[in-house]
C-alpha cells in the first residue's frame, strides 16, 4: 500500500464512526464550562432576568405598572444627575488613565531591569484596602487636611474638596492612582506581545521613534486598548465604594453617581425605579460594550 | 477512554464545586448581621426543626412567699431533692424540700427562736450537711454566728470587719462568708464538722460582682471585667484566671453557678446558659420568650441544679414577688410551637422585651423570634447596612412578621406598599387620637405607635416672666431661649433635640420636601440662643446632662429635656441620631413637678407645634408569613397587660392608652402618708395633664438621615464656622439630592 493510500485510509476511518453529537474535545470543554455558565446562569442572568421583571412591577412584584418606572426614572432629576455624573466621571478617566498607563509602561519598559521597582511601586494602590483609602482621602481633603493646609501655607486660599465642584476632581484623581497601576500591566503585556522584528524592519527603513509607535506600536495595541478599555470602564464603577465611605450616601452633586442613587433607592425601597435604571444601565453599556467592539474590528480590518 | 474519565472526573469536581459554592452562599435570615433572640431552645450543634423535646417552664413557688422582704436560697440536696430556705425579715425561716416542685415538705425546722431575739438585726441564714442551719445576725453590735439544730443554739466564736452580706453553701460541708466593710471584701470559710472559721482573705481586686464557691474553691468575677478569679479556700491563695465569654456588666443581672470546676452555668433575661472557663463560646440550654427569665420585670437571682438534669431558677418579679421556677426536659413537648412569629427591631429595648414577653406568655402556642438589628453580632455594620439586609428580605417574602419602625425610612415602607392596613385593629376612642393615627394616610392606618415623648414647658404660676400659655410659634420662645436665666442648656445637642423635634415637622413636611424658610428660622433661633447662653463650645454637658434648670424667681420656667436614658443594654450605641429624639420623661416626673411649694398648680404647655415623638411603632409587613400573629402582636402592644408592662419601665414616654399612665400612678401614691407636707396631685390633675397630651397631633420626622444632615451643619452653625445662611444652603444642598430622589 503506497503512502498516500494509506493516509487516506486513515482520514477516512475517524469520520466514518464519529458518533452523533460533540466530539471529545467539544464534550470536554462543555463539561468544563458547564460550572461557569451555570454559576453565570444563576447568579447572574437569572437575577437580571427577575430585576427586568420586577421593573415593570411594583416593589412587592405584585402589580403589573408597565413602563412606569422608566418614565419616573427618566424624569427624575437625580437620575439625570447621577447619570450625567457618572457619563461624566467615565469620559474623563477612562481616557486619562489610558494615556497615563500607557505613558508609565512605555516609561518602565524604556528603563528596564530598573523598571522593576516603578512596577512594583505603580501596583501598590492596587494593594490599598478601601478603607485606608479613604482615611488617606480625609487626612489630604479635609477642610483642615495636608492640601488645604499646603495651600494656606503658600498664601492661597482653602478649599473646600468634599464640599464644592473639586470632589470629582479628587475621585477622578483617586480612580486613576489606583488602576494607573492595573492598566499598566495590561499595556505591558501588550507591548509584549509586539514582535521585535517589527521594529527592526521599520528602523531598516528609516523610521523614527515617534513613526514606529505611530504605525507599530498603536495598531499593535488596540485590542488590547479594547480589553483595557471594557475593564477600566466596568472599574469605574467601583470607585462608588470610595466616594460613599467619605461622603455619604448624599454627596456633594458633582460627584453623586448612578449608584448612590440605587443604594439610596434600595435603602428607601424603590425597587421598580431601582430595577428599571438598572436594565437601563445595563442596555447603554451592553451598547457601549459593543459599539467599542466594533469599532475596534474595524480597525483591525 | 481516559480522556472519557478525565473528563466525568473534572466534570464531577466542577460541579461538587459549584454546589459547595451554591451551598456556602446562602445565609438564613438572621444569620448574619444582628442578633436573635429565640423563641425556642436553641442547642447549637444539634439539629432542632422537627425534632421533639424541649426544656418546659413549670412555676414551683412555695406557697405563700408573695410577700415583701423575702429571700431564697436553692441548692440540690444528695438525694435529689431541692433543698429551698425561704426567709422573710420579722419572721421564722423555712427550709422546704422538693423533689419537682409539686409539693414542698418543710425540713430541718429551726426550732430557736433567733428572729425573735434580735428583731431589729438582719439574719442571713444556710444549712449545712448535717442539716444544722447556719446563721448569721447582724446588727450594730457587729456579726454574730450561731449553729442551730434540734432546737439547740451555739454561738460560734467569729470576728469580722464589716457586715456579712451573704453566706454560700460550698460542698464538703464548708461554707462561705462574705464580709464587705469600706467597700472592701473580705471571705470566711466556715468548717461545718469542726465548727471553725477560718483566717480571712481578700479577693486581688476588691471590685467583684459574681461570686460561688464550690469544692473548696472562690470564684469570683472582677469588677467590669469579663474575668474569673479563682482562690484556694480556706488559705485564699490566688489560683488561676479565667476569661469568660460573657459580658462583663452581664455579671450585675445575672444568677450563676460554677460546675465541675470549669464551667460557668448562669441564667439571664435571655436564657439559661453555659460557657466553659477560659472559653470562647457560650451554649444556651434554654430560651423562650414566653419563658420567664424573658420578662425585663423579672430579676434572676439564684440558678441551682438537680439531679435529674432540671434547674430551678429563683428570682423577683418586680421588687416584692419572688418566685422559684424549675425547667425540665419534656421529651414528649413539640420543639417547635403551632406557630410561629417573628419581630424585627433596629435597636433593643426594654418597651419591646416587655412586649414580647407579655405576648408570649399570653400566647404559648407561638414561638416569638426577636430580630435586633443592631447588636453585638452586627459588628460594624452600619444602620444602612442592617436596612439593607432588611429591605433584601422584604423584597424576598422572607421578611419579619412585625417590623418595629423606629429608625427606619417609614414614609418610604408605607409609599411603597411594603406595610399591611391595620385600621380597626383597636378601639381608637381610647387612646391619644392624634397620635394614635401619626401614619394614617389615605383612610388607612399603617402603623401604631404604641408609646411616645414630647416636649412640654412648665411654668410656676405667678411667676412673671413670659406667659408660656400664650407662646404659638417657635419665635415666640425667642426672649425665653436667649435667656439663661429663665431656661439653660448643658450643651447645644440639648437644645438641638429639643428645638429640632419641635421644628422637624415644619422643617421637613411628611420627609417629602424642605421648607427653607422654616428651616432657616430654626437655624437662626437655635443659633441666637446658644450665642446667648454661651454654650457655643460645648456639645453635650457631661456632667449635668441635659437638664435644663428652671429658675423659680425669674421665671418659673421649665422644659423638661432630660436626655433620653439608654437603658442598660449593653450593645446600645449612641449617635447623634440615637440621642435625638423628643424628651424622655416620666409620667410621673411630670406629675410630681405639678406641686412646688408656696405655689399653685404648674402651667403646663407643649412646644409651639404640638409636635410629639412617636415610639416603638409597630406594623406588619404586607405579604408576612404570619400576618394575623402580627395582628395581634400589634394589637396586644396597644393594649391594657403591656401597656401597664411598658409603664413599668417608663424608659419610652408615655403610653398611648387614655388612662394607663394616670391609674398607675394614682396606684403608686395611695399609700402616701396623708400628713405629707407636699401636695399630692390628684385624679384631677391627671385629667389636667391628659388634656395638655390630648394636644399632640404631629409627629415629629424620625428620619434619622435627615436630622444628621441638618445636626452636621448646625454644630458647624454654632461653633461660628459658618453662618445662618451657609448652613442652610448646606443643608440645601444635601438634603435637595433626597427629596429628589423620592420625586
Amino acid at each position: 500500500m503506497s503512502t498516500s493510500a494509506r493516509k487516506v485510509k486513515q482520514t477516512k476511518r475517524p469520520i466514518a464512526k464519529r458518533p452523533a453529537g460533540l466530539p471529545g474535545e467539544s464534550r470536554s470543554a462543555a463539561a468544563l464550562l458547564l460550572p461557569s455558565l451555570a454559576g453565570l446562569g444563576v447568579f447572574f442572568l437569572a437575577p437580571f432576568i427577575d430585576t427586568v421583571r420586577r421593573s415593570f412591577y411594583d416593589t412587592r412584584g405584585q402589580s403589573f405598572i408597565g413602563a412606569q418606572g422608566y418614565a419616573s426614572v427618566v424624569n427624575n432629576d437625580a437620575f439625570q444627575l447621577a447619570a450625567a455624573n457618572t457619563a461624566k466621571f467615565v469620559a474623563v478617566c477612562i481616557p486619562i488613565l489610558l494615556a497615563l498607563s500607557l505613558a508609565l509602561a512605555l516609561l518602565v519598559r524604556a528603563i528596564r531591569p530598573k523598571g522593576k521597582l516603578f512596577k512594583t511601586s505603580y501596583l501598590l494602590p492596587m494593594a490599598v484596602p478601601v478603607a485606608s483609602m479613604v482615611l488617606l482621602w480625609q487626612i489630604l481633603f479635609h477642610q483642615n487636611g495636608l492640601v488645604n493646609a499646603g495651600l494656606v501655607a503658600a498664601g492661597a486660599k482653602p478649599v473646600d474638596f468634599m464640599g464644592s465642584g473639586a470632589a470629582f476632581w479628587v475621585l477622578v484623581g483617586t480612580y486613576v492612582w489606583k488602576n494607573a497601576g492595573y492598566n499598566m500591566i495590561l499595556w505591558l503585556a501588550g507591548l509584549d506581545g509586539i514582535s521585535g522584528s517589527l521594529y527592526e524592519a521599520a528602523k531598516v527603513d528609516g523610521a523614527g521613534a515617534w513613526q514606529c509607535f505611530r504605525f507599530i506600536t498603536m495598531p499593535s495595541l488596540l485590542p488590547t486598548l479594547g480589553l483595557m478599555a471594557i475593564l477600566s470602564l466596568l472599574n469605574s464603577f467601583k470607585v462608588f465604594r470610595e466616594a460613599y465611605l467619605v461622603a455619604g450616601p448624599y454627596p456633594h452633586g458633582s460627584i453623586y453617581l448612578l449608584q448612590h442613587l440605587f443604594n439610596n433607592w434600595f435603602q428607601n425601597l424603590d425597587i421598580s425605579r431601582l430595577c428599571a435604571a438598572a436594565v437601563m444601565l445595563a442596555v447603554v453599556l451592553t451598547g457601549v460594550i459593543l459599539l467599542m467592539q466594533r469599532f475596534l474590528k474595524n480597525n483591525d480590518d | 477512554m481516559k480522556k472519557t474519565i478525565a473528563s466525568i472526573f473534572s466534570f464531577a469536581i466542577c460541579l461538587a464545586l459549584l454546589f459547595a459554592a451554591c451551598g456556602s452562599a446562602g445565609s438564613a435570615p438572621g444569620e448574619s448581621g444582628g442578633a436573635m433572640i429565640s423563641g425556642g431552645n436553641s442547642i447549637p450543634g444539634q439539629p432542632t426543626a422537627g425534632m421533639a423535646g424541649k426544656y418546659v417552664q413549670q412555676d414551683v413557688t412555695p406557697g405563700g412567699l408573695a410577700a415583701e422582704n423575702v429571700s431564697i436560697g436553692l441548692r440540690g440536696l444528695p438525694d435529689g431533692r431541692m433543698l429551698a430556705v425561704v426567709a422573710t425579715h420579722g419572721e421564722k425561716p423555712k427550709a422546704l424540700a422538693s423533689a419537682d416542685g409539686a409539693a414542698w415538705e418543710e425540713v430541718y425546722p429551726i426550732g430557736e427562736p433567733l428572729v425573735a431575739e434580735n428583731p431589729d438585726s438582719a439574719l442571713r441564714y444556710v444549712i449545712d450537711d448535717e442539716g444544722a442551719w447556719w446563721v448569721v445576725v447582724t446588727g450594730e453590735a457587729g456579726n454574730k454566728l450561731y449553729r442551730v439544730q434540734d432546737g439547740a443554739q451555739e454561738e460560734i466564736p467569729f470576728t469580722a470587719a464589716g457586715k456579712i452580706t451573704r453566706l454560700q453553701y460550698g460542698g464538703d460541708n464548708t461554707i462561705l462568708l462574705t464580709a464587705v466593710a469600706n467597700d472592701s471584701a473580705q471571705w470566711y470559710v466556715v468548717d461545718c464538722a469542726v465548727r471553725s472559721v477560718s483566717a480571712p482573705f481578700s479577693p486581688v481586686s476588691q471590685g467583684f460582682t459574681f461570686t460561688d464557691y464550690a469544692d473548696g474553691i472562690v470564684y469570683s468575677a472582677l469588677y467590669g471585667e469579663p474575668t474569673i478569679a479563682t482562690y484556694a479556700a480556706p488559705g485564699g491563695q490566688p489560683k488561676d484566671s479565667y476569661s469568660v465569654p460573657v459580658d462583663a456588666q452581664l455579671f450585675n443581672a445575672m444568677a450563676g453557678q460554677i460546675q465541675g470546676g470549669n464551667t460557668l452555668h448562669y441564667a439571664d433575661n435571655t436564657g439559661i446558659h453555659k460557657a466553659a472557663l477560659g472559653g470562647t463560646y457560650v451554649e444556651t440550654l434554654v430560651s423562650g420568650q414566653s419563658y420567664a427569665f424573658a420578662d425585663p420585670n423579672f430579676t434572676p437571682w439564684q440558678l441551682a441544679f438537680a439531679q435529674d438534669g432540671s434547674y430551678w431558677l429563683a428570682g423577683w418579679y418586680g421588687r416584692d414577688t419572688p418566685k422559684v421556677y424549675r425547667y425540665v426536659f419534656d421529651e414528649s413537648a413539640p420543639l417547635m410551637a403551632a406557630e410561629s412569629l417573628s419581630i424585627w427591631s433596629l435597636a433593643d429595648s426594654q418597651s419591646l422585651r416587655h412586649a414580647v414577653s407579655a405576648f408570649s406568655q399570653a400566647n404559648p402556642e407561638t414561638d416569638v423570634s426577636v430580630h435586633i438589628g443592631r447588636s453585638a453580632d452586627s459588628g460594624a455594620q452600619t444602620d444602612d447596612d442592617i436596612i439593607r439586609q432588611l429591605n433584601t428580605e422584604l423584597v424576598s417574602g422572607t421578611g419579619p412578621d412585625v417590623l418595629i419602625l423606629d429608625g427606619l425610612p417609614i414614609q418610604s415602607l408605607i409609599r411603597q406598599g411594603m406595610l399591611s392596613d391595620l385600621s380597626g385593629l383597636v378601639d381608637e376612642s381610647q387612646y391619644y387620637g392624634g397620635i394614635l393615627g401619626a401614619y394614617a394616610q389615605d383612610g388607612k392606618t399603617w402603623a401604631y405607635p404604641t408609646c411616645f415623648a414630647v416636649n412640654l414647658m412648665m411654668q410656676t404660676p405667678g411667676a412673671g416672666g413670659t406667659d408660656i400659655e400664650s407662646i404659638q410659634t417657635l419665635e415666640d420662645m425667642r426672649p425665653l431661649l436667649t435667656d439663661a436665666a429663665s431656661v439653660e442648656f448643658g450643651g447645644y445637642i440639648h437644645l438641638f433635640e429639643t428645638m429640632y423635634t419641635a421644628a422637624s415637622s415644619q422643617i421637613f413636611p411628611k420627609d417629602t420636601e424642605v421648607n427653607e424658610d422654616a428651616l432657616r428660622a430654626f437655624l437662626s433661633l437655635t443659633k441666637d440662643a446658644v450665642d446667648a447662653q454661651g454654650i457655643a463650645g460645648t456639645e453635650y454637658d457631661g456632667t449635668f446632662g441635659g437638664v435644663t434648670d428652671s429658675d423659680e424667681a425669674v421665671g418659673g420656667l421649665e422644659i423638661y429635656a432630660t436626655p433620653p436614658s439608654l437603658g442598660y443594654f449593653v450593645n446600645d450605641t449612641l449617635s447623634v441620631a440615637d440621642h435625638a429624639a423628643a424628651t424622655i420623661h416620666r409620667y410621673m416626673d411630670v406629675m410630681f413637678s405639678l406641686y412646688k411649694p408656696g405655689a399653685g398648680r404648674t402651667v403646663i404647655a407643649p412646644l409651639p407645634g404640638g409636635v410629639f415623638m412617636p415610639k416603638i411603632i409597630a406594623a406588619v409587613p404586607a405579604g408576612a408569613a404570619n400576618a394575623e400573629g402580627g395582628r395581634a402582636f400589634v394589637k396586644a402592644m396597644l393594649e391594657g397587660q403591656t401597656q401597664e408592662a411598658l409603664r413599668n419601665v417608663g424608659l419610652d414616654g408615655f403610653a398611648m392608652r387614655r388612662g394607663v399612665d394616670a391609674e398607675l400612678f394614682l396606684e403608686s401614691i395611695a399609700d402616701f402618708p396623708e400628713d405629707s407636707s407636699a401636695v399630692l396631685p390628684t385624679e384631677e390633675d391627671c385629667a389636667y395633664l391628659e388634656g395638655i397630651l390630648g394636644q399632640f397631633v404631629t409627629p415629629a420626622s424620625v428620619n434619622l438621615g435627615l436630622r444628621e444632615k441638618v445636626y452636621e451643619q448646625a454644630k458647624r452653625l454654632y461653633s461660628g464656622e459658618i453662618g445662618v445662611d451657609e448652613a442652610a444652603n448646606a443643608i440645601l444642598q444635601s438634603t435637595r439630592l433626597y427629596f429628589a430622589e423620592q420625586h
